[in-house]
């Protein structure tokens, strides 16, 4: 209960505490995010990361994303030009074996009710292919 | 699946070709055993279209794809088959092949580490609150996504075969062969390299995530500082670490779990200062310590013996800052040799005191809070927060308590769900105008409950900026009923004893005058007897100068300055006589019911100012129901047990029974205005010829002076039903005090009697009416008059008849000095009206009677008989 209580006022107390704390912003950094989609909407899906680590990371900077297709994301990590990485699993294996990304942390999806951490490949054929196909020859 | 055409989204997708094709390998197809290889691109779900279209034999796709498919109604469960499926504990989709770790948050190699920290703390802090579908952990293990591109030779693992390829080209010079060799050296050596930079860096961040997991569960500051010291420990096998807390000056343990017990115990609350040891000395400049041989350096002086018995050689110590960059402690490392930290030591030292930083503030941060919210949920008022749209956001206890409502009632809602509807927009302009202008307001504003009670509450609403400029409204209140209540009281009792000052002032005279007018009325009367004409307008005088008596009497019995009769009466018989007068009045139409029950109700009253009271109401009742068609009006008469329920709406009850008379009617009833207002005095509905508006009043005064309660319901066009509740006697204090019989006049001839009244016309009537019965009189015009008049004829004067207030010297006075030489000495006080009560020994004397002016001349002449009488037997 009291957990709950506790909970629930956290962020509020937060508010509270935070009145009139204006941060000294010092730099920005630059949250390079892959975009397989538009840009417009891979900044959309990670603003919220953005507005969260600016108010909540002990770091006094400010964070920005940079939404970038493959190509541009490989060219900003080899330049150097961006300070984060954000991209799908293979790409952070090829990007940290070739320029020293490492991650810090990994996401975890909300579906339904849990939260998943992992993912793999389904392989799947058409339910009346019988004539085919036990997997394991 | 070999032959087969199998379909794929991209080669370098992990889910959506990479994991199946790891799969495949490990149950030996390749892709080169397919018939044909064939991607889509993106989207996912192009795949899956392709293998239900028959298109291809077989595909793969990411987890979870073909479930939002089939919940999306594109596709359907049996339309498909899902080849090698596995079943992993805890995760929930479909999937035929390993699991590989979501996308990870990852960092430029250039960022610093308290940066990267820092960042990654605050990921992992991250609540469902901030965003509901993607949330953060400690970096998970991306080992096992390696092998499965080396296994399949994939990039950045597709060097090997290219390498080969170039040897194959080079073969046939030996410099080539040689180059080709080196190659593969260079290319193996690199692959170990990676491999065990690999595992290195795995151990490291494996520590580090689990340090930052510590810090972002902040259970408890001893374990988290402990793991932060024993991970620097692990990674040099000869330091050991201490963590130092700095509180008012001095040092208290953070953690230390390597250092021995009387080491630690020895610097406990050990005070800073410019040579204190490397952590007294580093707290006090805040700034780096490194001390290289403690047994050489001056810092360590004092505690240098200490330290080399458990082989502490050396110490280098770090302040730990807080984001406002105060000292909040120190970290420090202890060699076993002299010697001085290597670069990759001092980045951790600062690594560590900047992650020990961050889990002190957050500690001290979250007790802050604890602590606020602890105040925030206890105090005594309600506590409303909202959002700037007005949207609830929080409320504590106190809201609760005082409104009814749960947080989950109101959250996301205006607190215009209190709203009670008695303020007017023109309020809430001006309330509004206040807050945004001047960012707050104050003031009292009744609302209503839950359970629609409405209430007063004292609010006050201020507005706040948090850090983003977003705006949220902050209410805080209390109920004040009770205060309100309280006042209203102080305001009704300075209202009645202001009419009570007024009324007293002006009934003495009044009183006066109308006794005048009676008594004359009274003689002209008896002198008109033959005239039956003439007598029938003096008659109408007289019953216009007792009407105005009447009202005299009201008002002062409503203002709690009558004068109280008050006797063991039965209750039912006082209504009895009540209401036969009142139905006298009564149209015959009005049905009329009366319940009085047939247990005797004795109460400790006075009769006739009950009757008044009741008449009153049935007078009122009679209005109300004039014009209606079936009226009814009822009277029913009960106990009443005083329960708790009772107590608790009447809190000056006493636990004693109480008759409960009520009086209803099926007239007009009132509204909640009216009713507000239906005690006051001169308050009245009625036409201005057809009410006095002080017959309510009365009534609520009598009532009060009985120590009783009178109580009004009643809704417009439903009728009213008034309650009357007067405390019942207890049996063993009923009295018996019937009254004797008052026996006829029995008129002593030539009795003299002093009659002493500064009022002449009085004085003028009292000495002919009592002549006239043939008594002997001796007047006097005030106090001192009439002691001289008593003086001089003491042997003759039987009888004395004193106004109360006279000039000079009191009647009361006169009656005290003329009792002196004869106690039982016989006295009628007739007093206009006096505030200053009786002496108590005179009320409970027999040989004395209190008379209200105007008296009534038959009421005087009995009493003068009485006395007299008395005097007589005794």
């Amino acid at each position: 209960m009291y957990k709950l209580l506790y909970k629930k006022l956290l962020p509020l107390c937060l508010i509270l505490l935070c009145l009139g704390a204006q941060a000294a912003h010092a730099s920005t950094l630059k949250i390079g995010v892959l975009s397989f989609q538009s840009k417009e909407e891979t900044l959309k899906k990670w603003t919220y990361l953005k507005a969260y680590l600016t108010k909540n990371s002990s770091s006094p900077a400010k964070f920005k994303i940079v939404p970038m297709f493959y190509d541009e994301l490989d060219t900003a990590v080899a330049k150097g030009s961006i300070d984060f990485v954000l991209t799908n699993t293979a790409h952070y294996i090829r990007l940290e074996q070739q320029y020293g990304i490492s991650a810090i942390t990994s996401l975890e999806k909300k579906v339904g009710n849990t939260l998943l951490d992992s993912f793999g490949g389904v392989i799947f054929t058409r339910s009346d292919r019988s004539t085919l196909i036990t997997f394991m020859i | 699946l070999k032959g087969a055409s199998f379909m794929a989204v991209k080669a370098e997708s992990l889910g959506g070709y990479l994991a199946a094709a790891g799969e495949l390998q490990k149950n030996g197809i390749d892709k080169t055993d397919f018939r044909q290889l064939l991607f889509t691109g993106m989207p996912h779900q192009k795949v899956a279209e392709n293998v239900l279209a028959g298109k291809v034999d077989a595909g793969t796709v990411r987890t979870g794809v073909l479930e939002s498919l089939i919940a999306s109604g594109t596709i359907k469960a049996t339309d498909f088959k899902i080849l090698n499926a596995k079943s992993t504990s805890i995760f929930p989709l479909m999937h035929s092949t390993e699991l590989y770790p979501e996308w990870p948050f990852s960092v430029m190699p250039h960022i610093d580490n308290n940066i990267a920290n820092a960042v990654a703390l605050a990921l992992i802090s991250m609540s469902s609150k901030q965003h509901t579908k993607y949330l953060w952990k400690v970096s998970k293990n991306y080992r096992p996504v390696h092998q499965l591109m080396m296994n399949l030779k994939v990039p950045p693992y597709d060097k090997k075969e290219s390498i080969w390829k170039k040897m194959i080209e080079y073969k046939t010079s030996l410099l080539s062969l040689l180059t080709a060799l080196l190659l593969l050296l260079f290319f193996s050596v690199s692959l170990y390299r990676t491999n065990k930079r690999l595992v290195i860096n795995q151990n490291r961040s494996k520590n580090m995530a689990e340090t930052l997991e510590y810090i972002a569960s902040s259970e408890n500051l001893e374990k988290t500082l402990t793991k932060i010291t024993t991970s620097i420990e692990h990674n040099f096998p000869f330091i050991r670490a201490s963590i130092l807390l700095l509180q008012r000056g001095r040092l208290y343990k953070g953690a230390a779990p390597s250092l021995p017990d009387d080491y630690n115990n020895a610097l406990e609350g050990l005070e800073i200062g410019p040579n204190v040891g490397s952590c007294g000395t580093a707290a006090y400049y805040a700034k780096q310590v490194i001390v290289e041989d403690v047994s050489s350096s001056p810092l360590w002086a004092p505690y240098k013996n200490l330290a080399l018995k458990h082989n502490l050689q050396s110490c280098w110590s770090e302040p730990i800052f807080d984001s406002q960059g105060q000292v909040l402690g120190t970290f420090a490392m202890y060699s076993d040799k002299p010697r001085s930290p290597t670069t990759l030591q001092l980045k951790d030292i600062s690594s560590a005191a900047y992650l020990a930083g961050i889990a002190i503030e957050r500690n001290l941060n979250e007790n802050k809070i604890k602590k606020l919210a602890l105040a925030i949920e206890q105090t005594a008022e309600a506590i409303i927060i909202t959002n700037e749209k007005g949207e609830i956001e929080f409320i504590n206890q106190s809201f609760t308590k005082i409104t009814g409502y749960s947080l989950d009632e109101v959250l996301g809602k205006n607190p215009s769900i209190l709203s009670s509807g008695r303020q007017d927009k023109e309020f809430y302009h001006n309330m509004w105008r206040s807050i945004l202008e001047k960012g707050s307001w104050v003031g009292r504003i009744w609302n209503k409950r839950k359970s629609g009670d409405e209430f007063p509450e004292r609010l006050h609403i201020s507005t706040v900026k948090n850090d983003n400029g977003k705006i949220h409204y902050i209410g805080l209140f209390s109920d004040i009923t009770e205060q309100v209540a309280t006042e209203e009281q102080l305001i009704y009792a300075q209202k009645m004893e202001a009419i009570g000052t007024l009324v007293g002032g002006i009934a003495h005279d009044f009183n006066n005058i109308l006794a005048g007018m009676l008594g004359n009325t009274y003689l002209i009367k008896k002198k008109l007897q033959d005239q039956p004409a003439l007598s029938n307008k003096v008659k109408n005088i007289e019953d216009l100068g007792f009407r105005a008596k009447d009202l005299i009497s009201q008002m002062l019995a409503f203002a709690h300055q009558g004068i109280v009769k008050k006797s063991n009466i039965d209750i039912a018989d006082c209504l009895k006589k009540a209401t036969h007068l009142a139905k006298a009045a009564l149209p015959k139409e009005i049905l009329f019911n009366e319940n009085l029950g047939s247990e005797e109700l004795t109460i400790f009253a006075d009769g006739a100012l009950l009757q008044q009271v009741i008449i009153n109401i049935i007078n009122n009742a009679r209005d109300a129901v004039e014009g209606i068609t079936e009226a009814k009006i009822k009277i029913s008469l009960q106990r009443q047990r005083a329960d708790s329920k009772f107590r608790k709406k009447y809190k000056q009850a006493n636990t004693g029974d109480y008759a409960h008379l009520s009086i209803s009617d099926n007239g007009s009833g009132m509204n909640k205005d009216i009713i507000q207002h239906i005690f006051d005095p001169f308050f009245t509905t009625k036409a201005i010829n057809k009410g006095t508006g002080l017959g309510l009043s009365m009534a609520l005064g009598t009532i009060q002076s009985h120590l009783g309660f009178i109580d009004v319901s009643s809704e417009p066009e439903q009728g009213s039903s008034f309650h009357i509740y007067l405390p019942l006697l207890q049996s063993s204090h009923k009295k018996d005090n019937k009254k004797k019989n008052t026996s006829a006049a029995f008129v002593k001839k030539h009795t003299h009697i002093l009659i002493a009244d500064d009022e002449p016309h009085i004085l003028e009537i009292l000495t002919e009416v009592l002549q006239e019965e043939g008594y002997i009189i001796h007047s006097a015009i005030d106090g001192k008059d009439a002691l001289s008049v008593f003086q001089k004829n003491k042997e003759l004067i039987q009888l004395a008849i004193l106004d109360i207030s006279m000039p000079g010297m009191a009647g009361t006075q006169v009656a005290k000095e003329i009792r002196e030489s004869n106690p039982q000495f016989p006295i009628i006080f007739n007093s206009g009206y006096d505030k200053s009560n009786m002496p108590t020994d005179l009320i409970s004397d027999k040989h004395c009677l209190k008379l209200q002016k105007p008296v009534e001349i038959h009421t005087l002449k009995q009493a003068v008989s009485n006395l007299l009488n008395t005097q007589t037997h005794d």
